[in-house]
């Protein structure tokens, strides 16, 4: 029964933050990310459009240079001073600054009062405070050394760019804090959608733990990631309450089967031990109590045989080989057996049929269905074995696949619907068969072994009688190399 | 590059009105007669936003009158 569920899932802290909660962090990782994503982009931005500006600069300077040295080398100091005063009149943008001195520092030329005292000519970038009328502006110059001990420094007052840059700075910056903002408020809405999702889980799981195993996953319908894992989770929800039903219903069936033929047995030799009157007497009944014990023995060696196919690990023993002398030799075997109780047994087989799978125990599967047909089947019944090969629907691969139709038809009592979908269970036994000998476990072996081939068992009425199908899928290779057969199991029937 | 620490900045001496002037002169030592009615509007306007004191205003004018002086054929 369900037990009350602690409202803090997975022991959690009450609290609004907690730093040990997995969507704390997922939260803070997105926010980081997303902080330090746009961080680097406006970076970029800022860096490539400041960076432009002061190529720019750069670039206009250096030109301007060229073009001076090239005058200093025609005409001297007068040209260059003509060629500056020209370039002062014509600055229609008022940000170009000229200064020419001579080896003693006088002024020459230019619309610089003074030669800056730190600045030597040595070709370096320098910012530089410049005074206009009413302003106080910032330049950037180069210093040059000319011939005879004169100097020139070029430069451009760069404070409209420096605004610009000022602007840009503030801009990008708002900018970022209003991406942080935002990263803060998806964060939290991330946190809140991991914690449901996290939470919706845990109490889940939390009301299992307590017993309540009929507790499932909330499905949205919206067919996302977050359904899907609720699905998955349902499905294995229902596998373990189908095992653990399946386990219970097992253990049960257990305590009764063998129960019956050990106190069986040890009524016998408690009656022999009290009654028997000579050796003769006592031996009959060791006989009869070992005959009841060996059958709890071979009901202990079916359940194991099943658990072991159950479990895969035999598929390591597949092989490529033909089917039909393996479905003869069992052929062979039970065709006796039927003569003996008066059956017809009809075979209806290809010539050859390539399969892949375990020779021996696909063996056991057809003697279990041909037993359970002769042991259910009236005299002068037909009992029929089939096998062939049909087409499957067209794959992803554009190919057909094949598939192995083989069955077991027979005359005798047959299940009714009810018992058909209960038919593989272990220690299942219809009604009608209870007086029949057998322990229930035939067609849960064959039903463990078709489900090993990746196979289906079916159960059809035949009325009368029933038919027992078996279809697996067959390789695509048709070569049937001559598999050896693997070691020979004792046929368990049941 | 390096930023040059100190407190006395360089004093710029085109932007000044005697700069106006000198321009202004720049202009007039063209031919006076033949000078297009557009130049000497801009230079007038330009001489006159100086001493007013907008230094700025004024030299952009009287420069531009430079620049069209200068595309001018003779």
């Amino acid at each position: 029964m369900s037990a009350p569920v602690a409202s803090n899932a997975a022991g959690a802290q009450p609290g609004f933050l907690r730093l040990r909660s997995v969507s704390l962090r997922f939260a803070l990782v997105y926010g980081i990310l997303f902080v330090c994503s746009a961080l680097l982009f406006l970076s970029f931005i800022w860096w490539g459009t400041v960076g432009l500006l002061e190529h720019r600069v750069e670039q206009a300077i250096t030109i301007d240079s060229r073009a001076l040295f090239s005058v200093w080398e025609e005409s001297g100091p007068s040209g260059l001073t003509m060629i500056i005063d020209d370039r002062l009149e014509q600055d229609v943008d008022d940000n170009a600054l000229y200064l020419l001195v001579n080896k003693d520092g006088k002024w020459i030329a230019g619309n610089l009062a003074e030669w800056p005292r730190q600045i030597l000519p040595n070709h370096h970038w320098f910012s530089l405070p410049v005074q206009r009328a009413y302003t106080q502006d910032i330049a950037k110059v180069r210093a040059y050394a000319l011939p005879d001990g004169y100097r020139l420094l070029i430069g451009r007052d760069i404070s409209g760019r420096t605004l610009l840059r000022k602007m840009l700075t503030d801009t990008l910056l708002w900018a970022w804090i209003m991406v942080s903002l935002l990263a803060i408020g998806g964060g939290w809405l991330i946190r809140r959608l991991f914690r449901h999702v996290i939470h919706s889980i845990s109490r889940t799981t939390q009301a299992i733990t307590h017993g309540d195993m009929s507790r499932r996953m909330p499905v949205q319908g919206s067919d996302d990631e977050l359904d899907e894992i609720a699905k998955t989770i349902n499905e294995m929800l229902d596998r373990i309450s189908r095992l653990m039903d399946g386990v219970r219903q097992v253990s049960n069936a257990i305590a009764h089967d063998l129960r019956t033929p050990i106190t069986r047995a040890r009524t016998q030799l408690e009656d022999a031990a009290l009654h028997a009157k000579n050796e003769a007497e006592l031996r009959a009944a060791i006989d009869k109590a070992v005959g009841n014990l060996d059958n709890v023995t071979s009901i202990c060696e079916a359940l194991l045989r099943i658990a072991q196919i159950e479990s895969g690990a035999r598929r390591s023993a597949f092989t490529l080989f033909d089917l039909i002398p393996a479905l003869q030799d069992v052929c062979e075997l039970y065709e006796a057996v039927a003569e003996d109780h008066g059956l017809i047994f009809k075979q209806n087989l290809p010539t050859h049929l390539p399969f892949f799978g375990d020779r021996a125990m696909f063996q056991q599967a057809v003697a279990n269905l041909l037993d359970n047909a002769i042991k259910f089947s009236p005299p002068n019944g037909t009992i029929t074995l089939s096998a062939e090969i049909v087409s499957t629907a067209r794959r992803s691969d554009g190919n057909r696949g094949k598939l192995l139709n083989l069955s077991v038809t027979d005359e005798g009592i047959g299940m009714n619907e009810e018992d058909m979908a209960r038919a593989s269970e272990r220690f299942f036994r219809a009604e009608q068969a209870r007086n029949t000998p057998g322990s229930g476990l035939g067609l849960a072996l064959v039903q463990a072994i078709v489900q090993l081939h990746d196979g289906q068992l079916q159960l059809a009425s035949n009325s009368p009688g029933l038919i027992t199908r078996i279809e697996i899928p067959l390789p695509d290779a048709e070569i049937v190399s001559p598999a050896t057969p693997p070691a020979e199991h004792a046929i368990i029937n049941s | 590059m390096r930023i040059m620490p100190g407190p006395k900045p360089i004093i710029i001496t085109s932007d000044s009105v005697a700069f106006c002037f000198r321009l202004s002169r720049v202009i007039d030592s063209y031919n006076k007669g033949t000078l297009p009615r557009k130049i000497i509007q801009l230079r007038e306007e330009g001489t006159d936003l100086c001493r007013q004191g907008l230094v700025r205003s004024g030299l952009a004018r009287l420069r531009r009158a430079i620049i069209s002086l200068k595309r001018t054929p003779p």
